[in-house]
């Protein structure tokens, strides 16, 4: 195996191991808020460093190119959708709180 | 002349040292940025300072994601994970749609925090709300966004407008 082929395939390994946390976590942990935090970020990390091995391993200008585009997308886009779930979980009920040690948005003076 | 006209002129200069080579790929053009870069830096002053600091700011952003999603692993794997969950109000020194989205994202995207809501506190101060998974104290959480988020994006927004 060449050192480039080692790299790729570490790459895809944290790519990969990043995925399962990703899926452990979403299963594991307690309330909207924490599984927001590991289905979105784990697989972001997971996602980005599959797509960079996939990029190197099938090494061609462009095809590099649009996997680097991609992963700027991804980094555009996921975390609005982040934002706005968990959002829309603490605006739809107290009971999703219970978690919660401390909380600065209970007293939000309301939309500017 | 203000930053984006600047990176404009870069554009054009890139497409004509590309034009003058007479090849188009990404080789050529990235060449002809980096020259044009070079140039436009000594012309402008604050123009290299910028287009350094954005690239700057990428390389922090991925840097700090690789670590905090190994932080974040090891709390989602560790046999009795001891969350510490808070939502801690980021009083906002940025004032631009631009810089408030840029700042949001790059929150979210860092594992451990996600900002939740950008709204007003009872003192009526502009505020960004980010919800943390092991939080600590409410005073460290604020300085280390401002201090490590917040700085660099205003370095880059206001060293922005030149003559």
């Amino acid at each position: 195996m060449s050192l480039l082929e080692i790299f790729v395939v570490l790459l895809s390994a944290f790519g990969v191991f990043f995925m399962l946390v990703s899926a452990i976590g979403i299963v594991r942990l307690p309330d909207v808020f924490s599984r927001m935090h590991a289905g979105g970020k784990a697989s972001t990390v997971g996602i980005s460093a599959m797509l960079l091995a996939a990029g190197i391993y099938f090494f061609e200008e462009f095809l590099f190119y649009r996997t680097i585009l991609l992963i700027a997308l991804l980094f555009a886009t996921l975390p609005i959708a982040t934002s706005a779930m968990s959002r829309a979980a603490y605006r739809t009920g107290p009971v999703k709180r219970k978690h919660l040690n401390y909380d600065d948005m209970a007293k939000d003076a309301g939309d500017q | 002349m203000h930053m984006r006209n600047i990176f404009l002129m870069n554009l054009i200069l890139a497409i004509s040292w590309s034009a003058l080579q007479e090849s188009i790929d990404i080789a050529t053009l990235t060449t002809g940025f980096v020259l044009g870069f070079l140039v436009l830096s000594v012309i402008y002053r604050g123009y290299a300072g910028t287009i350094l600091g954005i690239f700057g700011y990428v390389l922090f952003m991925v840097w700090s994601i690789v670590v905090a999603s190994v932080q974040v692993a090891g709390y989602v794997l560790s046999p009795d994970p001891k969350l510490d969950q808070g939502i801690v109000e980021i009083p906002l020194d940025v004032r631009s749609d631009l810089e408030t989205a840029i700042l949001a994202s790059s929150i979210t995207l860092t594992p451990g925090t996600i900002s939740i809501h950008v709204g007003r506190n009872p003192e009526g101060q502009r505020v960004l709300y980010v919800h943390n998974l092991v939080m600590g104290d409410p005073s460290e959480v604020r300085r280390k966004i401002k201090h490590d988020f917040e700085r660099r994006i205003l370095r880059v927004t206001r060293g922005g407008v030149i003559a």
